[in-house]
């Protein structure tokens, strides 16, 4: 009977909790903006950082020494600066005076930052393909750029997805930093309830249920593509 | 590669920056007027909910001392803050101007727990006898009227150093609360000290953030707040007020359109004279070696910490045992699937909640916690890629177990480790960055708080990212020679 109605009195305080922290002043449409804000900056930050990746990474494997020596500078740099003060360095210098809106410099930041990985991880994934495919490609008299698309770039893409996955996921958990400079993310939207209302779980804990919920689906939807790319014929 | 090369990068990419500024066509007048704009606004700050109220005011909630910077560039038109803190000797120089004041007129006054009513008689008797005798009207008049004196007298009585111990939760606020010459100073720490002079305390200040203040106070983390903090009805049915030692209001300020900049000094004079602001006035380099102490002792003790749980995690999760590496893998699932901050919020916010441990504490335990699950997933691959028939041919031999793992697979699997760690050992070091969501004083947030007070973004943002370049370059060296070592004994 005691059990009972402790449980009672715990399902109460939870009810108390969401009434609180989600319904009042219709809390919730905060964290759904939130949400929405997240989805947004983690989506263009990932298709430009894919971009921004292939492009460096073909520029740190031209011949040309003076542009490689560019692009692995620009690798370096990103590598070695925290990405929260690559965000103020954006935010309050490179593009304080420009039109250019918050979740806008946001994504150009996490792109900048995202793409110099993403650019060695491709960079390791061409290395890794044996060059012996390339001189098989040269012999049959199929051109560099058809080598690639052909032949390089399938083996490629199925070896580099599982540290891509690994690498994106990262992106959109460290996306969560935006609140430093006020943009209303889902980690920030939490922040604001938490400082209305005084309770400290419910928000946090919502918080990262939805994070872990967002980083599986990403796994998932990257897990079919590696299916789908996966030959029929292999036996891997 | 050389360093030099990076900062040249740097300073190239930022001197692409100009100083292009949006400059109002009309000030405001009055709150209504707002609408349309961006405003500034202290997060959870009482002016925070006034102007939520608002239709069509855009909200840009952030810390107080950001808010000229957030001017100046344009990424809020207006801001607000207390009368008080608006510093017209160094604003006006600068190009603001006071719009409108007077909004939300009230009363600060420290907040203690609802049941220390002890402890609030004592202040509030305190503040009697100061006003009975006459001091308060000199304490109030004199940091008023002639700050400077007053700072420096507040630094010649420090707080007390016996008596009954009392934790005080503060926020950098000038010029109630703000470092000076590396010791807290301002207005209401020296009143604190009176108080606990005369009363027989020993305060222990500890910096916590703003929206942070009320729930660290009912979770036992701190016994005061003295933050310039107002007594509205909401705060009053959370915390028990003291009566009220301050009147004070709000103002609004912007870009003062007719102010007109003064030619641009040299590149060198301009060096020399940020150095002196940002470094030496005031002995603010102390704050960025106290913060790069901080940074340091946070990455290494994180690091120690991860690779013991790391080590721990990946020997549960190889277990044959289903139970116990399954239970293993969804926790370090879990782990890796949250973002650090929102885990170092929950340790700091949740976990932590009701028990006192310092803010560098809880962040060792929080990066210790993702790190060690991410270390444990790359001990794993190392552990995997080496071959079974290694295991088998060492069992052939007569080796034990033991014995396999330390002369056989361990090499082995240490070469394949070492590379990847290094990028995860890099990434632990910058990502301590965001602990000053905690208020924890690292090199980031001592740059920020530099930034803050003297309102230059460039110097500080820019020393701090020279000094994190050097820290990552410097470990991965480090890593970079041991793997080298380890290739070498082939």
């Amino acid at each position: 009977m005691t059990a009972a109605v402790a449980i009672y009195g715990q399902l109460l305080s939870i009810r108390e909790s969401i009434v609180s922290n989600l319904l009042t002043e219709d809390r919730w449409k905060m964290m759904v903006e939130g949400l929405g804000v997240t989805l947004e900056i983690s989506l263009l930050s990932l298709l430009l950082a894919t971009l921004i990746g292939a492009l460096v990474c073909s520029l740190r494997m031209s011949r040309s020494k003076v542009v490689s020596h560019t692009a692995r500078i620009y690798i370096e740099l990103m590598r070695s600066l925290p990405l929260l003060l690559l965000l103020l360095v954006m935010f309050y210098l490179v593009f304080a005076s420009s039109g250019l809106g918050k979740v806008h410099i946001a994504v150009l930041c996490f792109s900048l930052y995202f793409g110099a990985y993403i650019s060695e991880i491709f960079r390791s994934g061409i290395e890794g393909v044996d060059q012996g495919q390339w001189e098989a490609g040269a012999a049959l008299g199929m051109g560099k750029g058809l080598v690639l698309r052909k032949i390089v770039l399938p083996q490629m893409l199925l070896r580099i997805l599982p540290v891509y996955k690994n690498q994106m996921t990262a992106l959109i958990k460290a996306t969560s930093i935006v609140g430093y400079v006020s943009v209303m993310d889902l980690t920030k939207a939490s922040d604001v309830i938490r400082s209305r209302t005084f309770d400290a779980f419910f928000p946090l804990l919502l918080t990262a249920i939805v994070y872990l919920l967002l980083s599986w689906l990403f796994g998932l939807a990257v897990n079919a593509l590696e299916k789908r790319l996966t030959p029929k014929s292999s036996t891997r | 590669m050389s360093g030099y090369r990076i900062i040249l990068l740097l300073s190239l990419l930022l001197s692409a920056c100009t100083g292009r500024q949006a400059v109002p066509d009309a000030m405001p007048t009055c709150l209504e007027e707002l609408a349309g704009h961006t405003v500034a606004v202290a997060g959870g700050s009482s002016t925070d909910l006034l102007l939520s109220q608002y239709e069509g005011i855009d909200l840009m909630r952030i810390n107080i001392g950001d808010m000229p910077v957030a001017v100046k560039s344009g990424r809020a038109e207006f801001a607000m803050m207390q009368e008080i803190q608006y510093d017209a000797n160094q604003l006006d120089a600068q190009g603001f101007r006071k719009c409108f004041n007077g909004i939300l007129k009230g009363l600060s006054a420290v907040a203690f727990r609802k049941d220390d009513v002890g402890i609030c008689d004592e202040f509030n008797s305190f503040l009697r006898e100061m006003r009975a005798s006459g001091e308060y009207d000199r304490w109030y008049g004199n940091w008023i009227h002639q700050l400077d004196s007053m700072v420096v007298e507040t630094e010649k009585l420090p707080a007390p150093t016996e008596g009954r111990k009392i934790t005080v939760g503060i926020t950098l606020v000038f010029p109630y609360i703000f470092i000076r010459n590396d010791s807290l100073s301002g207005m209401e720490i020296d009143l604190f000290n009176r108080f606990c002079r005369s009363k027989g305390y020993c305060p222990e200040y500890s910096i916590v953030q703003f929206p942070a203040l009320i729930p660290s106070l009912n979770a036992n983390k701190i016994d005061v707040i003295l933050s310039h903090i107002m007594v509205t009805p909401e705060r009053a049915r959370q915390v028990l007020f003291s009566d009220e030692y301050m009147e004070g209001s709000q103002c609004c300020f912007g870009l003062n359109p007719e102010w007109e900049k003064s030619a641009r000094a040299g590149i060198w004079t301009r060096t020399r004279e940020s150095t002196r602001q940002n470094l030496v006035e005031e002995d603010r380099w102390k704050l960025l070696s106290g913060g790069l102490a901080v940074t340091l002792e946070l990455s290494l003790l994180s690091l120690l910490l991860a690779i013991v749980l790391g080590v721990l995690l990946c020997y549960l999760r190889m277990r044959p045992k289903a139970a116990a590496s399954g239970v293993t893998r969804i926790f370090v699932d879990v782990v890796r699937g949250i973002p650090v901050l929102v885990i170092l919020m929950i340790m700091f916010y949740v976990i932590f909640a009701k028990v006192h441990l310092s803010g560098v504490t809880v962040a060792v335990f929080s990066f210790g916690l993702f790190y060690g699950a991410c270390f444990s997933e790359v001990f794993r691959t190392g552990m995997l890629s080496v071959d079974r028939g290694q295991w088998e041919a060492g069992a052939a031999m007569g080796l034990s177990k033991m014995q396999v793992f330390r002369l056989i697979a361990f090499p082995q699997a240490l070469k394949r480790i070492v590379p990847v760690f290094k990028g995860d050992v890099v990434s632990l070091i910058k990502n301590t960055s965001i602990v000053g969501y905690v208020a924890v004083l690292d090199l980031t947030s001592a740059g920020d708080i530099i930034r803050t007070r003297t309102l230059d973004a460039f110097f500080p943002l820019i020393l701090v990212s020279i000094i994190y370049i050097i820290l990552s370059r410097l470990s991965g060296g480090l890593l970079d020679t041991l793997d080298r070592k380890l290739n070498a004994t082939k």
